[in-house]
């Protein structure tokens, strides 16, 4: 009880000072009042503090199993172990809002304190627009969703975790995923408040660059463990259903992905201002949109959230920023001349702008197929897409990407010579020879012979451009540049992500077989035997095994039966892997006969997605961390035309 | 403003606007589930009537279907059942189909007696639950004449939002 009244009275506070730092900051910034804007800030930094005291409350209330917060009794039992307790804190809907808000708060106020140098004005719109952000969270949190209401009767005990969430992954998938989500709102501030105060400098650029790629990074990490997760724990057999939640997370990161390229056009050739605060603005535009739809259950999606009362309000929210950043860009993007004339089509600056293009065609794609649902229920009959339109459509974009990718590094910034154009028959032979070796090895599909060679090519530049500054100085280069390094690292990780995804999606294969004891099943060359289930009692949970041999392996898949949650029944899928391809068994479920049906997919080298996740991370930490300032050297006069820069 | 920031701000704000129309839409109709079975052919299943034979989708091919996955012990189920039987009186060219889900036949027995659908209702005997996409009951499944899933809505259903789904697969 008195946990109820601690984290309401917390998030009650919070949300004044939050508003308090809003409109405080506005003011302040507007008549450039510097101790009024330090105050602003310190506001900001009081309701962050206020909402970390909110989040101990509420992890208090978990971990003591207090059942008269209606939040604990619906999310949580005895019986669920204690790391999953402690992860129901993000688990539900009023408690995932005061993460978001949590992590909001905190980054913002680290976003803050970092930008004494851009000026009191820009950091003052800066905190206003953060606070207006945090305070519409908190009003949500304190009038609609509120993860402190009590319970009139306290229950000796509580419903329990929904089973799909009692995994190991509850514990890192979520919270990396709202994180990414969260953090879009930092460089967004900073775009809308250098906007406000009519300022595209670089400093604001290099501070929302940083941002930003904090932003890209956990969203990365985001979207790959959403799909180790579809892969691992929801067990149907794929890691990406283009479902509306995969779109509305996949949307911010292609453009932000856009954001991070076009970004070095201001920073080396003074191009592209205008566009560039479009980007930041639309990737937060985009992470309300996707909150809207995941959080409102309007369309279908396997991941919604419980429909409830939030719904309008996030529409109300997403209608405020859509008409906020349109006037905001209106009014000020006349003013945004580009300092340079436009380079070459064909130079590295004419390679980021088609690549923007492409990024963006792919976000238009992603979002038709997210909303023609409504859209066409608003004009009629209600249609929905499936796999083959995203294939269809956003297919050949990203092959295009591939190109630029294997073509763009090694193109200089003004006009590409004849010299920088001879640097392109590494990549170009490499995918001649791949596209060659696999035709004859019997591949006839045009997406393969065209997604593969060119993944390898992008593989080759990267690596011709560390072998290039090997061979200048050995280390020195790639230490001294190593945010352009780092890029060339992240370039090679998503060359190994697309090998995994293009192999796992064209070469994936599948098997429906019902096996008595003793029967063997072969699939993809590999030999499996069933042996029998058994059942086995857990502590939450019954679950019935079935036996699989594979080599002097067993494989057990199982259906798991949660009697406490009206008979829930969920799949755990059984799989081995390896490099080459995972094995991939999901128990269909047991005959009255003795006999057991399953579902046996080869899946070809779906461990490529992960590692190749690891290495685009680690691409990005070791080419950003500890980088006190980007400084990239501008390139507005003529460059000579030999060596690519 | 010059001409060209004008026309990108207008374009803005009228894909802004349709957007916002069009959620706001969704906000006014009940949400679907299962989007993986959304414009495919439903997944085979047959129920056991305690009549007697069986009752399999193929059978109905050629009709719209309203199948409702229930149990007998599931509260929101019996609360949404005059809503369906309304909607079968009203319908006769909509076939609708009972699944009982996580349940027992004694169960499904006990609650005919005391509130009989008027359409086949009974254990799943053929196919799954599961391959629906189906979590916990009640669920319902809208699949038109040519067998193809059109909607699919969890929850208990009220009349205005059984309406608007019927009319998806029997205009």
């Amino acid at each position: 009880m008195i946990l109820a009244y601690l984290g309401s009275g917390a998030l009650l506070a919070a949300l004044i000072m939050a508003g308090f730092a809003a409109l405080l900051s506005f003011w302040a910034g507007w008549v450039e009042n510097l101790v009024m804007i330090q105050v602003g800030r310190r506001a900001f930094y009081a309701a962050a503090a206020l909402v970390v005291c909110a989040s101990v409350v509420l992890e208090a209330g978990l971990l003591t199993h207090d059942f008269s917060l209606a939040y604990v009794a619906n999310h949580t039992d005895l019986a669920t172990p204690m790391p999953l307790v402690a992860a129901a804190f993000y688990g539900g809907q009023e408690g995932s809002l005061l993460y978001w808000t949590l992590v909001l708060g905190l980054l913002g106020s680290a976003s803050l304190v970092a930008s004494a140098s851009l000026g009191p004005r820009l950091a003052a719109y800066a905190a206003a627009v953060l606070a207006s952000i945090a305070t519409f969270f908190l009003v949500v949190l304190v009038l609609v969703a509120s993860p402190f209401d009590l319970l009139f009767v306290t229950p000796p005990d509580g419903l329990g975790l929904n089973p799909v969430l009692r995994d190991g992954g509850m514990l890192i998938h979520p919270p990396v995923v709202l994180a990414g989500f969260a953090s879009f709102a930092i460089p967004f501030s900073f775009a809308a408040a250098a906007l406000l105060a009519n300022r595209a400098d670089a400093g604001w650029i290099a501070h929302t660059r940083r941002y930003a790629l904090v932003a890209w990074s956990l969203q990365s990490a985001g979207l790959l463990l959403g799909m180790w997760w579809a892969y691992h724990v929801l067990g149907w057999g794929g890691y990406w259903g283009w479902d509306p939640v995969e779109n509305v997370a996949l949307m911010p990161w292609l453009a932000t992905t856009a954001y991070l390229h076009s970004s070095q056009v201001q920073e080396r050739r003074g191009r592209l201002r205008a566009w560039n605060f479009g980007l930041v603005i639309l990737a937060f535009l985009l992470v309300v949109f996707g909150t809207f739809i995941v959080r409102s259950g309007v369309v279908p999606s396997v991941h919604t959230f419980a429909i409830s009362a939030i719904g309008p309000w996030f529409f109300a929210f997403l209608g405020m920023c859509l008409v906020f950043a349109l006037v905001l860009l209106g009014l000020r993007a006349g003013g945004l001349k580009s300092a340079g004339r436009p380079a070459a089509a064909v130079s590295r600056e004419g390679a980021f702008v088609l690549q923007n293009m492409l990024l963006i065609g792919a976000v238009a794609v992603v979002l038709w197929g997210t909303v023609l649902p409504l859209v066409s229920g608003l004009f009629g009959q209600e249609r929905v897409v499936g796999e083959s339109y995203y294939d269809r459509a956003a297919g050949p974009l990203f092959v295009l990407i591939l190109g630029l990718m294997a073509a763009g590094p090694l193109l200089p910034w003004r006009r590409a010579g004849r010299t920088s154009l001879r640097a392109l028959r590494w990549p170009l032979v490499a995918a001649a020879v791949m596209a060659a070796f696999m035709m004859v090895a019997g591949v006839r599909s045009l997406p393969a012979l065209l997604a593969i060679p060119l993944a390898l090519a992008a593989a080759v530049t990267c690596v011709v451009e560390f072998g290039r500054a090997i061979a200048k100085g050995r280390l020195a280069p790639i230490i001294s540049r190593r945010r352009r390094y780092g890029a060339y690292l992240a370039h090679i990780g998503l060359v190994v992500v697309v090998v995994g995804v293009a192999a796992s999606h064209f070469w994936q294969q599948e098997k429906d077989v019902t096996l008595t004891p003793g029967q063997q099943v072969s699939i993809g060359g590999y030999q499996l035997t069933y042996a029998g289930m058994e059942q086995r009692q857990l502590a939450d949970h019954s679950e019935l095994v079935a036996a699989m041999r594979f080599g002097d392996r067993t494989l057990e898949p199982a259906r798991a039966t949660y009697a406490g949650l009206g008979g829930q029944s969920l799949t755990h899928v059984a799989i081995s892997t390896t490099a080459t391809a995972d094995v991939y068994v999901i128990f269909a479920g047991a005959n009255s006969d003795g006999s057991a049906s399953f579902r046996i997919l080869v899946n070809p080298m779906v461990s490529w997605i992960w590692a190749g996740g690891i290495v685009i991370i680690l691409g990005v930490v070791l080419g950003n961390v500890g980088q006190r300032r980007a400084a990239p050297v501008p390139v507005l006069t003529p460059a000579p035309l030999a060596a690519p820069s | 403003m010059n001409v060209r920031t004008g026309l990108l701000t207008g374009g803005g704000a009228v894909a802004g606007t349709v957007l916002m129309l069009s959620l706001g839409w969704g906000l006014q109709h009940a949400a679907m589930t299962s989007p993986h079975l959304l414009g495919h052919p439903a997944p085979p299943l047959a129920i056991q009537p305690a009549a007697g034979g069986q009752v399999s989708l193929a059978q109905l091919q050629g009709k719209p279907v309203v199948l409702n996955f229930w149990a007998s012990w599931c509260g929101p189920c019996a609360q949404e059942l005059p809503v369906l039987s309304a909607a079968r009186e009203s319908n006769p060219q909509v076939d609708f189909v009972g699944a009982a889900m996580q349940d027992t036949s004694g169960g499904v027995e006990a609650f005919e007696k005391s509130h009989s659908h008027p359409y086949p209702v009974g254990p799943i005997v053929g196919g799954s639950y599961q391959s629906y996409g189906v979590v916990g009951p009640p669920a319902t499944v809208f699949i038109n004449a040519q067998g193809v899933v059109v909607a699919s809505f969890s929850g208990p259903l009220d009349a205005p939002t059984l309406a608007h789904y019927l009319a998806l697969i029997a205009p």
